[in-house]
């Protein structure tokens, strides 16, 4: 938001002399706005990008092959068997619904901490957000069985009397998911429209000044428009902020709330929250450093941005890290013969494999990121961020399936094998995610122009 | 810049007299507890125990919580750390103190932890809950000693340095340091909270009790820096320097913190709740039943629901003379969540209300010792740490420009 004199305060973080800035110097008002925008209205469309919306779009076909065979046949050709009878599915919705965390941290509590840093970053994350929660929606509704019964999921005066279960997680998992995508979409557009405004004025192709004049809704950069605008943007930050908290911790309970060994822990709230930020913050990382590569934005997302996040990143693998250390050994303190069961057979049963590479991927590697240099090093943080979101992805892989095949009784133990349908539809959300950022990249300024503005030294003089 | 350093005076900046009065008024506080206190072993020595590890996880958390405050506002970097950096610093230095008074809890714990007298009950955890050799009861509290003392030492020492000018170069930042810091401190006091406290009742375990205990230690220490920093803006020269910003941020903190520690009990209690397995819904039971249930809706409503609509207020948070009432009320309702942790373990208390007169003296005197200790430590340094590089920016901020 705007960083007025007035709105300094002792929370907002300071750099050091010796710390990359928030902005490379020498930009101006008209650089910012020339820089970013003409990203999407003047850069010809290259090769590169084709060749990656390709991609994406060849994946977006195996996934519609997939869902249409889904439809027909049934979830049957799915992994999922009982006593398995949550696979691939919950995992890879837990998996990107923590990934869109990330946005809601950088725009809305960064936002409330007053942290300049958020400012370049914020756009683009918003938008990861909103599509990975997008990818995450499919999963529920497709391991339905019967999606087109969704809506039995809302309350609503049925005439069958049928009505949700409120003490199942599952349900509250309905409203935490759907009121995140609704503040999150809101919340981005919100902050889009004054960025839109100016696309309007600088867009040359007619249709161009139409599509962003009609977005932008009358955006004239009024004082009195942006004072109502700030108090809204503010307003709307502190209702994203118990988001980030809520939303996954929802999620966490859909495991804890029930009595598996290994779901039913009283830790899995923080726990899952913090991975969730952490393979958000990878994400970030994964798209911000192509970005500001292919894009020659390296003066806005400057290092600063990436060093932030990846202490972001140390951190919040650290929290995860102490999950896994008090699970271990509460399993082992408390005296059930079926926690111990678990935990060893996390270590050394069927997909002990799993867990180690978990440990591995998710603990091990990330704690390069306590050296400097690494933290300097765009190659490595690029390879560790990919790293955590495997390691991410294989820890629910590791939560659902080691729990949910050996659980209390031996007769009802099983396996899981994923089927290559399993893989298609992964494969498929991540070529979804993937073509709606390339769209959205040249689409629409990905980094905030407005807020950039405001990070200016005349933007400070002027406001005195 | 580094002129402008140099030009600060240290004198400018003492600890006001005051605070000599404060230390001889706790000093007495605590010499007349400490007589009560010998009475009260004599009394009942069962409950002057029960007392002592409330009081005593009380104080212990405090000056853990500075300590951890005081790595946070490292690792952070801003300007909020600054004015209450010597407050963390002066309480980290009582972490020599609570070694010492771990004496009693040393040799009254066969009054105080059932599972040492009776081996039975530790069957299924002895590999853990166990007394002798190097990864013992004894041992893990000396452990747990020598990582904080040593992190206290080494992190006031840096702090030392910043009260003169530098041979030159960048002041140190101490951020790996602070960051390892943090690791070791929640690792050590989850593992301390389970010793000292969990294990009063040998059967139960929750995965989620030491990031409780690492909340409500963070909530105390910004309670307590919220009526330091009050009581210090009284007086010359912080009467000058501190504005209302820095309470505001203060508040802001506080009511973080006040989420943070309802978010984690709440979490606790929902997950052992829809579980309601025997081994687990017993702690609750113990808890809720005969009368406790009283003291959990007054945790519920008085620990979270008032503070947090009171620091909601903008107004609130940024007047210190409003803010200290609830930070002192804070601390307090922190003593009544210990004591509801603590009491019903017992066999006797186990789903049957108590109130003994300990659990609130021995606490006070406890209380006074401490307060002593640290007003001794506080006032051996000025107030803030005036080579620190960003002191010009947060002294400027303070008194030039601010609204």
């Amino acid at each position: 938001m705007q960083q007025g004199p007035e709105e300094k305060t002792i929370l907002q973080d300071v750099p050091w002399p010796d710390e990359p800035p928030v902005m490379a110097p020498g930009q101006s008002f008209g650089s910012v706005t020339d820089t970013i925008a003409d990203a999407v209205l003047q850069r010809p469309i290259g090769l590169g990008w084709l060749l990656g919306l390709f991609i994406g779009m060849t994946l977006i076909g195996l996934l519609m092959m997939a869902v249409t065979y889904l439809f027909l046949v049934g979830v049957g050709i799915w992994g999922i068997e009982i006593p398995v009878a949550w696979g691939f599915a919950i995992i890879n919705f837990v998996w990107w619904i923590g990934i869109g965390h990330a946005g809601t941290l950088i725009s809305a509590i960064l936002l409330l901490l007053k942290q300049t840093w958020r400012n370049s970053i914020n756009r683009f994350a918003e938008a990861m957000t909103l599509f990975a929660v997008a990818c995450a929606g499919m999963f529920p509704l497709l391991h339905m069985g019967r999606p087109w019964l969704a809506y039995w999921m809302f309350p609503y005066p049925s005439s069958m009397g049928v009505w949700p279960q409120f003490r199942s997680p599952l349900v509250w998992d309905v409203f935490a998911v759907s009121t995140y995508a609704t503040i999150s979409a809101v919340f981005w557009y919100v902050g889009l429209v004054p960025d839109l405004a100016t696309m309007r004025e600088k867009a040359t192709h007619p249709a161009g000044k139409k599509l962003y004049g009609l977005l932008a809704m009358g955006w004239r950069g009024s004082a009195r428009h942006w004072k109502n605008y700030e108090a809204l943007y503010i307003l709307l930050a502190g209702i994203a902020t118990p988001l980030v908290l809520s939303v996954h911790t929802v999620v966490s309970f859909d495991f804890a709330v029930a009595i598996m060994p290994g779901w039913h822990t009283t830790i899995f709230p923080p726990y899952f929250v913090a991975g969730a930020i952490y393979s958000g913050f990878a994400m970030v990382l994964v798209l911000a450093i192509p970005i500001r590569h292919f894009y020659h934005l390296e003066g806005m997302i400057t290092m600063r941005h990436l060093q932030n996040s990846a202490k972001i990143m140390l951190a919040t693998g650290l929290i995860v890290a102490y999950g896994y250390a008090f699970e271990a050994f509460i399993a082992f303190y408390s005296g059930s013969t079926y926690e111990r069961f678990m935990m060893q057979n996390r270590w050394f049963g069927q997909y002990s494999m799993f867990y180690w590479m978990l440990i591995l991927f998710n603990i091990l590697i990330p704690q390069v990121l306590w050296f400097p240099k690494i933290r300097a090093n765009v190659r490595w943080l690029f390879s560790i961020s990919l790293v955590i979101l495997v390691g991410m992805w294989l820890e629910r892989f590791v939560i659902i399936v080691t729990s949910l095949s050996r659980d209390y009784l031996p007769s009802s133990w099983g396996h899981y094998t994923p089927t290559r349908w399993d893989y298609a539809v992964l494969a498929g959300t991540i070529g979804f995610f993937a073509t709606a950022m390339f769209i959205f990249i040249r689409i629409m300024p990905s980094i905030s122009i407005f807020e950039m503005r405001a990070l200016l030294p005349e933007a400070e003089v002027k406001a005195k | 810049m580094s002129n402008e350093t140099a030009n600060l005076r240290q004198a400018d900046y003492a600890v006001p007299a005051q605070a000599a009065q404060w230390q001889k008024r706790s000093l007495i506080v605590g010499v007349v507890g400490v007589v009560v206190c010998i009475v009260g072993t004599v009394i009942s020595l069962d409950q002057f125990l029960r007392g002592y590890l409330i009081a005593y996880m009380f104080w212990l958390g405090l000056s853990l919580g500075c300590l951890g405050l005081l790595m946070v506002q490292y690792l952070s970097g801003g300007f909020w750390g600054l004015s209450i950096r010597r407050v963390l610093e002066a309480s980290s230095k009582c972490l020599p103190l609570m070694f010492v008074l771990f004496l009693p809890i040393l040799f009254g714990r066969h009054h105080l932890y059932e599972w040492m007298n009776d081996p039975s009950l530790t069957e299924h955890n002895r590999w853990y809950l166990h007394t002798g050799g190097w990864g013992g009861w004894f041992a893990r509290w000396i452990i747990y000693f020598v990582i904080w003392i040593a992190l206290a030492t080494v992190l006031n020492k840096r702090g030392d340095m910043q009260d003169s000018p530098l041979p030159g170069g960048i002041q140190p930042r101490f951020q790996g340091l602070s960051g390892l810091g943090l690791v070791l401190y929640s690792l050590s006091l989850s593992f301390a909270a389970v010793d000292w406290v969990m294990s009063l009742d040998p059967h139960w375990g929750s995965t989620i009790y030491g990031l409780i205990f690492l909340a409500g230690q963070g909530l105390s220490a910004l309670a307590f820096c919220v009526i330091m920093l009050t009581l210090l803006t009284r007086y010359s020269p912080y009467r000058e320097i501190i504005k209302p910003t820095q309470f505001h941020d203060l508040g802001k903190l506080m009511l973080a913190f006040v989420m943070l520690f309802a978010y984690f009990s709440f979490s606790q209690w929902l997950i052992i709740w829809a579980g309601n397995l025997p081994e687990e819904i017993s702690w609750y039971l113990n808890r809720i039943r005969g009368g406790w249930g009283v003291v959990a809706l007054i945790i519920i409503l008085f620990h979270f629901a008032l503070p947090f609509a009171l620091l909601l207020s903008r107004e609130r948070k940024r007047a210190g003379s409003r803010l200290i009432g609830l930070a002192v009320f804070l601390m307090f309702m922190r003593v009544v969540d210990i004591y509801w942790y603590v009491v019903p373990n017992f066999a006797h208390e186990r789903g049957h209300f108590y109130l003994s007169i300990w659990y609130v003296l021995v606490p006070l005197a406890v209380g006074g010792v401490w307060l002593a200790y640290f007003f001794y430590n506080f006032r051996q340094r000025p107030l803030l740490p005036l080579y620190e590089p960003q002191i010009p920016n947060f002294l400027q901020q303070g008194s030039g420009h601010g609204h």
